[in-house]
């Protein structure tokens, strides 16, 4: 498990007759659930073990004892007491149905109940591509179409008349909809990482977690910090495999990652990490070179987006030259839209990295560099003028990144390959619209939902380019944040926003009078209302909480719609006024800086879509995608295409 | 442990410098006291048998995805005495400012680990990872009982040494 560990003396005698009852604990969530032969590391905790020989373990009464390994001498719960731990590492059941695993030793025992999914692949194999907007709520959704569909793309057609879009969204032309629950194992808000984990794995996991369970030594790094010093036990969790892992050791599919993150980021991580933590960056790159799941090969064929810094020897703890690995490993290796554009990776492998953090180095916690090396965002990489609340790019020389929709198209060509007859699953993130609604930065976050927007229609135009309908589309979030279209469109400029300056607000009690910055964003048709902080602080002292966005002010609410401008045709408005048109604006308000426990949208389209509809859990995901790769999707498919294509049902304007 | 905490404010006040924040908890303090402590209500992780605290989430103030990012980490045991208090520092500080002595101690087994430690009293000691002895600044250091350091990170404690 840890350093701290060594194994218990052979010859330790069970004796019950001394022992008091062994508090035994099968490290699985409740209601745990697999795909046949998804492995997990199966482990069993023994407090208080004045003896802990003597483990027996069934699986639906089947003994399975077997397969452990141990008892391995441990402090669990950091309490000095003498505890043990068995691992029978990277099981799995091959019978669908429930199984009950019963644990006993001495007059001890333990139960879990799992269940087991039945799985197989057709003969034609399908594909997935699962878009992830992180953060990317229904507003946010709403806020992009707004913005980039009440342009004119069509001339003399404004785009957004009566209430009606005349072209929506590609991901709002997708047929199937559905939401999903994204509450982490152990909290109602969840992060990036267990949410990723959980629609990868099919299970709940601990928030800042990935593929992996809780343990009794996670106290080990809760009281003495993430850092080098206890990074083994950050690493000792029990693991369970995701879905891209699975396919991959199973069909031999292909896997890749696209985002606008540094690539170590929690959700492109998501799908092939096992640490307690997301800040173990190193450790997590290198389970991207040497997959200990998969016979310590790469785990991925594609790797597109930021976070070069975690791949550099003079980053990294161990001092290993990462990129130059998976160059030796047969990777085509860019780092510009240029090099992206110009490359044939076709069937390959692919690493790309497009950006290094601004001064990275090696945190001094010896996990991770700092700070995380993002790719800009596509506001700034278009050159538009950010408004005066947000900050003024700076690319730190990396001035050729590319857009979202050109990592997307070069990262399916390579996983299909020149025939697209290879069978793929890829993940693709809008990484920004989180990383810019953190601090509240509207333009930010709606421009780089269009942004993904776009890679969507890249996905979207490849699917159904082909002959046969082989491939799922998937878009949704991770979660939610606090964004929202707020009532104060068409407000002259004076009217709002001075970012320099602070008004006194008085509000009804029980709120009292506060105190509260405004912001004025010039050159803006788009912008925070103000910002709340959830800080914590005092509302009545800091100064740093205000009222309900809806109690400020006189601010004169109007009537009418957006009229943004997009003058060059490249589907992103350009955000400003322009003659009489950009006249209009959307405003929106956050309520926090952070993450929300509200549901997310998931859309869906291609082979299975159907199972998408309803209100589901997260982890659902994961078991709908299998069902959509390994079972007869036709009825639905069939079923799907009579709703879609039947004249006498209705169908949404502009879809 | 609380007498070492009034030696460091008062001689930082002699010397005319302020200590940095860590240094001025005792680990003796009650949770309420903590909370008080910081002016906040903390955002609560409960274990098998501990209780983190957690104070001032920097996430809003980033332009980055930092869930979990909080700058204070309060352990609390099964019943409830604080065992170790961290600091994630917002931006880096110098070593010298918790470590005036500099003392490092390498790990044994991992290669370009170590940490700077300062044993305050009998009773506690602070300590933070760091990649060589003449690193300038630390990222995280960690105010921590010494019998539990000796429990969790017998290297750093350097014990039998």
């Amino acid at each position: 498990m840890s350093q701290r560990l060594s194994v218990f003396a052979v010859g330790l005698a069970l004796t019950a007759t001394m022992a008091s009852a062994q508090q035994l604990s099968i490290l699985l969530p409740e209601r745990t659930r697999l795909l046949q032969d998804q492995r997990i590391d199966l482990v069993v905790e023994v407090r208080d073990a004045a003896s802990a020989a003597g483990l027996r373990v069934t699986a639906n009464g089947a003994d399975i004892t077997s397969r452990f390994q141990g008892p391995v001498a441990s402090d669990l719960d950091c309490n000095g007491t003498q505890d043990a731990v068995y691992r029978a590492n990277l099981t799995s059941f091959q019978d669908p149905g429930p199984v009950r695993i019963i644990a006993t030793l001495g007059n001890g025992r333990a139960i879990k109940d799992l269940t087991v999914q039945r799985f197989g692949v057709p003969a034609k194999r399908k594909n997935v591509i699962l878009f992830i907007g992180d953060a990317m709520g229904t507003a946010y959704r709403d806020a992009a179409r707004i913005v980039s569909r009440s342009t004119e793309t069509v001339p003399n057609v404004p785009g957004f008349r009566e209430g009606y879009f005349d072209n929506l969204l590609e991901m709002d032309k997708m047929p199937v909809s559905g939401m999903a629950m994204t509450y982490a194992w152990d909290r109602v808000v969840p992060d990036s990482a267990n949410t990723a984990s959980t629609w990868s794995s099919g299970n709940k996991i601990m928030y800042n977690a990935m593929g992996v369970f809780p343990d009794g030594t996670d106290c080990a790094w809760r009281a003495a910090g993430r850092n080098s010093a206890t990074l083994a036990t950050m690493l000792d969790n029990p693991r369970i495999e995701t879905l891209w892992e699975y396919m991959r050791r199973k069909y031999n599919y292909r896997v890749g990652i696209v985002s606008t993150a540094d690539v170590t980021d929690a959700t492109p991580a998501g799908e092939v990490s096992h640490t307690a933590h997301r800040e173990t960056r190193a450790a997590i790159t290198l389970q991207y070179l040497e997959h200990p799941l998969l016979n310590n090969q790469p785990a991925y064929d594609v790797i597109l987006g930021g976070g070069m810094e975690q791949f550099e020897a003079n980053k990294r703890s161990d001092s290993r030259d990462l990129i130059g690995e998976f160059r030796s490993k047969g990777y085509a290796y860019v780092t510009t839209a240029s090099e992206l554009r110009q490359v044939n990776a076709s069937g390959g492998k692919l690493l790309g990295l497009f950006r290094r953090g601004t001064d990275a180095v090696l945190n001094s916690s010896g996990i991770r560099a700092t700070p995380d090396g993002n790719m800009d965002v596509a506001y700034d990489k278009l050159q538009l003028t950010r408004p005066g609340s947000e900050p003024v790019a700076d690319f730190n020389g990396f001035n050729d990144q590319p857009f979202l929709d050109l990592m997307t198209q070069k990262a399916i060509e390579a996983l299909a390959g020149p025939n697209g007859d290879q069978p793929f699953m890829l993940m693709v993130e809008g990484a920004s619209i989180d990383k810019q609604s953190h601090p509240n930065h509207a333009a930010g976050t709606i421009w780089d939902t269009i942004e993904f927007d776009k890679a969507i229609g890249v996905g979207r135009a490849w699917a159904r380019a082909r002959t046969n309908a082989d491939t799922l589309l998937l878009v949704s979030a991770d979660h939610d944040q606090s964004m929202h279209i707020i009532g104060v469109t068409e407000t002259p400029d004076t009217d709002l926003f001075d970012r320099g300056s602070s008004l006194t607000l008085n509000t009804n009690s029980p709120v009292g009078q506060q105190s509260t910055k405004i912001f004025k964003d010039s050159n803006s048709n788009v912008r925070a209302s103000y910002s709340y902080s959830n800080s914590g602080g005092d509302p009545n002292t800091s100064g740093r909480e205000g009222p309900p966005a809806m109690t400020y002010g006189d601010i004169p609410e109007t009537a009418g719609f957006p009229d943004y401008l997009d003058e060059n045709k490249d589907g992103y408005p350009e955000n400003r006024q322009v003659g009489t048109k950009g006249m209009r604006r959307l405003s929106v308000g956050f309520r926090t800086g952070n993450h929300t426990g509200s549901s997310v949208p998931v859309t869906a389209e291609g082979p299975g879509a159907l199972l998408f509809t309803g209100w589901y859990d997260q982890g659902d995901i994961m078991l709908k995608m299998a069902a959509s790769l390994g079972g007869d999707t036709k009825d639905l498919d069939t079923t799907l295409n009579r709703i879609v294509t039947n004249p006498d049902y209705p169908k949404t304007i502009g879809k | 442990m609380r007498l070492a905490g009034v030696l460091l404010l008062v001689m930082a006040a002699l010397g005319g410098t302020t200590p940095p924040k860590l240094l001025t908890f005792t680990l003796g303090e009650k949770p309420a006291q903590i909370v008080s402590r910081f002016g906040a209500m903390p955002n609560v992780v409960r274990g098998r048998e501990y209780t983190i605290l957690q104070f001032h989430d920097a996430g809003s103030e980033k332009q980055h995805d930092c869930d979990g990012g909080f700058e204070w980490e309060v352990y609390l045991n099964g019943s409830g005495a604080i065992q170790s208090i961290t600091w994630n520092p917002t931006k880096p500080v110098s070593v010298s400012d918790l470590f005036p002595d500099r003392q490092y101690i390498s790990s044994p087994t991992t290669p370009k680990t170590g940490a700077f430690v300062r044993h305050l009293s009998k009773e506690t000691l602070v300590f933070a990872t760091a990649n060589s002895d003449d690193q300038k600044s630390i990222q995280q250091a960690t105010l921590m009982r010494s019998v539990v350091a000796d429990r969790l990170l017998p290297w750093v404690t350097n014990k039998g040494r």
